[in-house]
């Protein structure tokens, strides 16, 4: 027999002795329900546990309406909320740990970026500079374009007067006049920006950027042309 | 009762308004209360008719039923005094109005004749004791926090578990458990201190209570397997 159980047939005895069957003041609700929510100050609680101690009735009372209490923060969800912070805390010092040890590694070489210098302009509709979220890309990958854009269409509009180039990315539905100084096209050819233009003498204009710009073909580019 | 975050002086505002018969008022008193009054009657009576009688009742006495001489309704709200939350006395209410039906039921059913007589008489544990060790053992619990004598009696009077004793008192289980645990040793302890007081020495005072418990363990051995059989 231990210690404490040699305690317990007297604890029990005294205890049984001491509660008062009779007793005549017992406490009121509301100071019962002050005491489970520990809301009374530190000697009316004591009283009040006192009391408790020698009255079944009213721990018969406080025990039933605690067991109807729905969960309230008690201490156990102190407990759970402390594991919580000290988790909190615990992953904070570790990512500090990896950032600090990362400060401390040598450098990656960092890639030079090879400049996309062109005098050209950029191609319609194209991106060539490496997105910030690869970094392995260089400057030199070209990225293919996101949007496509339909083959244009071309026509000479005779309609007009002098005759016009146009050119429509709208599968025809809508046309739009491209400048020819001082050329009055007859007929017109193209492949992707390519376009060819001729005018009723044999002259031919070249453009490789879609109309921008325009140069007159040399004379035996423009016999072989009219040789085929 | 889920609206535990209102303020004790919010509170006490729509009791009063309810007291002064303000019909808007007790319409929020009911959406806020009625369906938590149900569900804690449920819990306590653990049996759905009696839990509505028991909630019915309580709600009847809540509004009125009766009307004092200016015509006033007598409510059982005007006893409400803020001490704890609303939701809690509610509970307690509640409790208290089950535990005295019970109480009168229990005076209500027939004896019987054939029971076996009771033996828990304190008194008879009691004379089992040394009268020294007895006097040392009173002080020793009344020394005592009176929070502890409650543990302690909820835990070997009433046996109730740590997880009870913890929702009554607002502590973990893990809590009581080390108190019970603390407070048998403190026990032990203030009563060797006592009987050496008296003259006993420590060696003697911890074989008199090692007896006395010895005795007690027969006493109630003896009294306990004639019950046995007799079942």
């Amino acid at each position: 027999m231990n210690e404490r159980q040699q305690i317990l047939p007297l604890l029990r005895s005294h205890l049984r002795h001491s509660q008062q069957p009779e007793i005549t003041g017992h406490c009121d609700a509301g100071t019962l329900a002050a005491f489970a929510e520990c809301t009374l100050d530190r000697t009316e609680r004591d009283r009040v546990a006192d009391h408790l101690s020698q009255c079944q009735n009213c721990r018969d009372t406080l025990a039933l309406a605690a067991e109807a209490a729905p969960s309230s923060p008690t201490e156990m969800q102190f407990h759970v909320k402390g594991i919580y912070a000290i988790a909190a805390l615990a992953s904070l010092c570790i990512a500090a740990v990896i950032f600090q040890h990362a400060k401390t590694l040598p450098a990656a070489p960092q890639q030079q970026q090879q400049p996309v210098a062109s005098n050209n302009p950029p191609p319609v509709l194209s991106f060539n500079g490496p997105p910030a979220f690869s970094p392995r890309l260089t400057g030199a990958q070209v990225i293919e374009p996101i949007l496509t854009v339909p083959t244009p269409l071309w026509r000479i509009n005779s309609s007009r007067s002098p005759a016009t180039l146009e050119i429509s990315y709208t599968s025809g539905r809508t046309w739009a006049p491209i400048r020819t100084p001082d050329f009055q096209p007859k007929s017109v050819a193209a492949e992707g920006a390519n376009v060819w233009v001729a005018d009723a003498k044999g002259t031919v204009l070249e453009s490789t950027d879609l109309g921008l710009h325009w140069r007159r073909l040399p004379h035996t580019v423009q016999h072989r042309l009219s040789a085929r | 009762m889920q609206n535990g975050a209102d303020s004790i002086p919010e509170t006490l505002t729509l009791v009063n308004a309810c007291l002064n018969g303000d019909e808007t008022a007790w319409k929020t008193f009911i959406a806020r209360y009625r369906p938590a009054l149900y569900s804690a009657a449920l819990a306590i009576a653990k049996d759905g008719c009696l839990a509505r009688e028991l909630a019915d009742s309580l709600w009847a006495d809540l509004y009125g039923t009766r009307t004092d001489g200016n015509g006033r309704r007598i409510s059982k709200l005007a006893t409400y005094t803020g001490r704890g939350s609303l939701e809690g006395w509610l509970r307690t209410l509640l409790a208290q109005e089950f535990i005295d039906r019970h109480r009168k039921q229990r005076r209500l059913l027939p004896l019987d004749d054939n029971a076996p007589p009771l033996i828990d008489d304190p008194d008879r544990f009691t004379e089992v004791a040394d009268p020294r060790l007895n006097l040392a053992f009173q002080k020793a619990l009344a020394e005592l926090k009176g929070e502890d004598r409650l543990i302690l009696a909820a835990h070997y009077l009433d046996a109730r578990n740590l997880a009870e004793i913890g929702r009554m008192l607002g502590l973990h289980e893990s809590t009581i458990s080390r108190r019970v645990s603390k407070s048998t040793r403190s026990l032990r302890k203030r009563t060797i201190h006592h009987l050496r007081k008296s003259g006993i020495g420590t060696k003697e005072a911890a074989e008199l209570i090692a007896a006395d418990a010895g005795q007690i363990a027969i006493n109630l051995r003896d009294h306990l397997l004639p019950l046995k059989d007799a079942l």
